[in-house]
């Protein structure tokens, strides 16, 4: 080939490559992208309650540490535990991460759970991270009836212990822990709320309650200090986070006979586990999630972040980030066998037999 | 009293004496009246959640000054959308539409309102001074009341459908059962059975009695007013009366304020029985105990206004009492105020009575204070706000249609929601003109979820034995007298009433039938 | 007519027994044997009265009073019918504007159109109310307070 047609060919070739070399790069994790735009947090709860709380204690921050600062706001779409919103995420959002979801809790373990109005595949999902997750759940009863001791609560025929409602985790989690403890025929009455079960426990109408040690401990503090509870056991979400004051409790696991129990107890403790996980939906372009995945870290790791959540919702803070989210969501164990049998807690029949 | 209470109680007070106490008082006042007459949608909680991020910031009795001034007026000014466009309140002042409205109807929507401001207002203080001497008071009566007690609450409650069914009995007791049934609608807490749901995901939570509300009184009274084309073919009534009047007949009726206020106190007291009975509660008592009253309760007696908005807006005071004093929130209001005092330090409960009680008494002064401003307010709007039931239909019409499809897309942004009010919009407009009597399936809607409630747990606490419970036997009595005197109440109506209104009713009623 | 009404409530609850029938005792024992299996009987009563014409020859003797809003339209029945559908057909007509266009415009509209066309307002007067609803919607809601109103089926916002 002679020189000149050589260096002609040259020639066509950068005519058309230098435009493509000059284009800027359209990249989503640039500034550009957020600057000037409106992030939607949809939320899957009511306002005002304490899902709508978790949600403002973020949402200012994720302004502050997404690239470009976008106005950040709140929708909401409640409904059916977080189902409503969960499927509205899944099936009609654009995956632009325009739109992310604030979800409850109970959002991945409903799926897993095979129950009815769930429209989404939580696997699918693209996770976020938490700003807590640690779940902790412990049983007392009223130190009057004198159960001081495991061998005299064994002995107890017929404790009423009190729940909200058929599978909230009041509920299933008092079961579990009850089952676990060889109680004997308790009794599970539902239909309180959180503040109506101390008020009938101090009343004597029931006997006994599963909560969370941090929500009992900072409403009734004198609980502990004076003695008015007889505290048994803890059921620890993630099993290796003690809880300061109830450390001299044993731990649920320790009664566990074999692993089926044990594998049932890894469900329970990863599906508490997810917290209020922020979502989006499938099919949310790499670049983006990245922006959104390093925002949150920077939110979780942002020193101002944790005091202003406590005081927002009153409870600590304690992130989990994209990757261990998703990995903590993987790990629940989905054969049949374990999720029949947490079914069976979920549910009304009696305890099955040990 | 205690010398280290009255102390308390004077620190308190000159707690507020700054200016940017006083000053986010005025702003609390504001939020309070302009929520009060928007859309719901824009209710106390969501308030309380927006505010929360910034008051936590400032002074704890700059923060209590607004959040307490505001949910104070919004309760006191909520009746201003049953009196003059027939729409429900927010919870608590559905019951004043029964007699509200037809008052603004006829004219007298400024003696309406001014009653219910002076009752509001004066429910408040009652209210609030319950809530000062309720320091010792408070904790046994909370534990006096277990599940059985509850229940045979409810159940008086509930037969106070006799009372609200007037005239059609049997009519009434058919929008009762309806109301009812419409109550187990969804998955049911007791069993997790999904009752009517039909695999719908909308329908799992039940429906929203605030979207049956709307539709079942909202839609009525724009139709009415559309169909007449009021204001244009048909001459709305002259306003009559005065605000003034209003508050001398709320003066003259001070004893059934004390004891409706004393109702919503101990509503507010009692956790469990919720803000949307209170005001029922208060009419059907109103109404069976008020002199004539079943001669002329349904149809603009203004003690069918007085009843439910004392009570309505006493109930703050007990919410309070349980709030502050036992660390137990009542609603999601008062729960969000419980994580505003926490995030100032304070722990409520007992702790926070032996360690701040002035700041306890700080809640009690703004408490009473913004009762009264919220009065004022009321009073300082009312002259020209009462107009608005002089205005066309052209206008009034779609401002309900706004509203109303707001107020409703506005409970869950679910477009079922608007099916719902299509639908209950279209069921009460069949059920005024066909003369089944709404209130009674209102009152089955709302007590029935909580019957089945307190029933389920006093089984399952006591079996059998609740029945022989003193407080369940003395307020089984007092349910069983208050029912048969309604009852009896009827039969000698029954036999007495010959006035006009009655016999130009039953011309009314034959012509409706032909 | 009546009769229809007091018919919609018995398939109502004849329908709520027929589905509830196989639940355990604790779930149907509130909408069964409290609600629906009573509502059944008490609406067979009322249609027997409605069908002999009972509340009028009652309405002769002396009765309490009627604790609800009375139905008391006094135009002719073609007139009432039409102007009942027509308000039916508007409200549902917003309800469906909700549905398909979103809330921020569809209500606006249907102030605007309602005003203008069925009320006969002035356009100026039509367009004032507009704008003011416009103004609720979205500038106290979704600019002032940050709080997202769903879009509407057709167009997204």
């Amino acid at each position: 080939m002679n020189k000149g047609r050589l260096k002609l060919r040259m020639k066509i070739l950068l005519g058309v490559a230098a435009p493509l070399l000059i284009v800027p790069n359209v990249s989503y994790a640039n500034e550009d992208y957020y600057a000037g735009k409106t992030v939607t947090l949809v939320a899957t709860t009511a306002p005002g309650g304490t899902g709508d709380l978790r949600v403002r204690g973020v949402a200012p921050f994720l302004k502050k540490h997404l690239p470009g600062h976008p106005t950040v706001v709140i929708e909401y779409m409640s409904g059916g535990g977080g189902r409503k919103g969960a499927n509205h995420l899944y099936n009609n959002v654009r995956p632009d991460g325009l739109t992310i979801g604030a979800a409850s809790g109970g959002v991945v373990g409903l799926a897993i759970m095979g129950e009815t109005g769930v429209k989404y595949d939580p696997d699918k999902f693209i996770y976020l991270g938490t700003a807590h997750h640690i779940n902790h759940a412990v049983i007392y009863t009223r130190a009057d009836l004198g159960l001081d001791s495991l061998e005299k609560l064994r002995a107890k025929p017929g404790l009423r212990i009190g729940g909200q409602e058929i599978g909230h985790v009041s509920y299933t989690g008092g079961r579990l822990l009850a089952y676990f403890l060889d109680m004997k025929e308790p009794k599970f009455i539902v239909g309180y709320s959180s503040r109506e079960v101390d008020i009938a426990l101090m009343n004597k109408e029931l006997d006994a309650r599963a909560n969370s040690p941090t929500s009992a401990l900072r409403r009734n503090p004198e609980w502990l200090e004076k003695g008015i509870m007889n505290w048994h056991a803890i059921m620890a979400a993630p099993k290796d986070k003690k809880f300061p004051r109830l450390e001299h409790l044993p731990e649920i696991e320790t009664f566990a006979k074999n692993d089926q129990e044990k594998r049932l107890l890894k469900l329970w403790r990863n599906m508490r586990g997810v917290g209020s996980p922020y979502i989006l939906p499938p099919g949310t372009p790499k670049e983006i999630v990245q922006t959104l995945k390093t925002a949150m870290n920077k939110i979780f790791n942002d020193p101002e972040f944790a005091p202003y959540y406590e005081k927002i919702t009153a409870e600590e803070v304690s992130p989990l980030s994209a990757d261990e989210l998703t990995q903590l969501i993987h790990e629940i164990p989905r054969d049949a066998e374990t999720l029949a049998l947490l079914k069976q807690f979920a549910g009304t029949g009696t305890l099955p037999r040990r | 009293m205690d010398i280290s209470l009255i102390d308390a109680a004077v620190q308190g007070f000159f707690n507020l004496l700054h200016f940017k106490v006083l000053l986010a008082l005025v702003v609390g006042v504001s939020i309070g009246t302009f929520t009060a007459v928007a859309p719901q949608g824009l209710g106390m909680p969501l308030v309380y959640a927006m505010a929360l991020p910034v008051v936590i910031k400032w002074e704890p009795i700059t923060g209590i000054a607004l959040l307490i001034g505001a949910s104070s007026v919004s309760a006191i000014c909520a009746a201003y959308l049953p009196i003059l466009f027939g729409i429900p309140g927010g919870g608590g002042s559905q019951a004043t539409i029964l007699d509200g409205y037809p008052m603004g109807q006829r004219g007298e929507a400024r003696r309406a309102l001014g009653a219910s401001f002076m009752a509001g207002g004066m429910g408040a203080l009652i209210g609030t001074l319950t809530l000062i001497i309720a320091i010792p008071l408070a904790k046994p009566l909370i534990y006096l009341m277990g599940s059985p007690e509850l229940f045979v609450v409810v159940l008086w409650g509930l037969s106070m459908v006799a009372v609200l069914a007037g005239n059609r009995p049997l009519k009434g007791l058919i929008a009762a059962a309806f109301g009812l049934l419409l109550a187990t609608l969804g998955q049911q807490e007791q069993s997790g059975i999904m009752r009517y749901v039909f695999d719908e995901p909308y329908l799992l939570d039940g429906l929203s009695i605030s979207i049956i509300a709307l539709g079942i009184f909202g839609i009525p009274a724009a139709m009415d007013l559309a169909v007449k084309k009021v204001g244009v073919e048909q001459q709305p009534a002259p306003l009559t009366g005065s605000l003034f009047d209003g508050v001398k007949d709320t003066v003259r009726e001070w004893w059934l304020v004390v004891r409706c206020s004393f109702l919503g106190v101990w509503v507010g007291i009692v956790p469990g029985i919720g803000s949307s009975v209170v005001d029922w509660l208060a009419y059907g008592h109103a109404a069976q105990s008020a002199r004539g009253g079943s001669s002329t309760f349904g149809k603009g007696d203004v003690r069918g206004v007085i009843a439910p908005e004392s009570a309505n807006d006493s109930k703050d005071g007990g919410d309070l009492i349980t709030t502050l004093l036992m660390g137990f929130p009542q609603g999601v209001s008062t729960a969000l105020f419980i994580v505003a005092l926490l995030a100032w330090g304070y722990l409520p409960g007992p702790e926070m009575i032996k360690r701040n009680p002035d700041v306890i008494y700080s809640v009690i002064w703004v408490q009473g204070i913004s009762g009264i401003l919220g009065t004022l307010v009321g009073f300082a709007l009312s002259n020209q706000l009462a107009k608005l039931a002089q205005v066309r239909y052209s206008i009034m019409v779609p401002v309900i249609f706004v509203f109303v499809l707001m107020g409703a897309f506005a409970v869950t942004r679910d477009t079922a929601d608007l099916i719902t009010v299509v639908v209950f919009g279209a069921f009460g407009y069949f059920m005024r003109r066909f003369g089944f009597p709404r209130p009674a399936m209102i009152l089955g809607l709302v007590l029935g979820s909580l019957m089945e409630r307190y029933l389920y747990r006093s089984m399952m606490s006591y079996g059998f034995t609740w029945l022989s419970r003193p407080a369940v036997i003395v307020l089984l009595i007092l349910a069983t007298t208050s029912f048969i005197f309604a009852i009896r109440g009827k039969i000698r109506s029954a036999a007495h009433v010959t006035s006009a209104v009655g016999a130009a009713m039953r011309k009314e009623d034959a012509q409706d039938d032909s | 007519m009546t009769a229809n009404f007091t018919l919609l409530f018995l398939a109502i609850f004849v329908g709520a027994t027929y589905w509830g029938w196989t639940w355990p005792y604790i779930a149907k024992m509130m909408p069964l044997y409290v609600a629906a299996i009573p509502g059944v009987i008490l609406t067979l009563v009322q249609l027997y009265r409605d069908g002999t014409q009972w509340e009028s020859q009652e309405k002769n003797r002396a009765k309490g009073i009627e604790m609800d809003e009375v139905h008391n339209i006094k135009l002719d029945r073609q007139t009432e019918l039409w102007r009942t559908l027509a308000f039916f057909g508007w409200f549902i007509g917003g309800a469906v504007g909700v549905w398909l266009l979103g809330i921020i415009y569809s209500l606006p509209a249907l102030v605007f159109f309602y005003a203008l066309i069925d009320g006969k307002e002035k356009l100026h007067t039509s367009l004032i109310m507009a704008m003011v609803t416009y103004g609720l919607v979205w500038g106290l809601f979704e600019y002032t307070l940050e709080m997202r109103w769903p879009p509407g089926l057709l167009i997204g916002y």
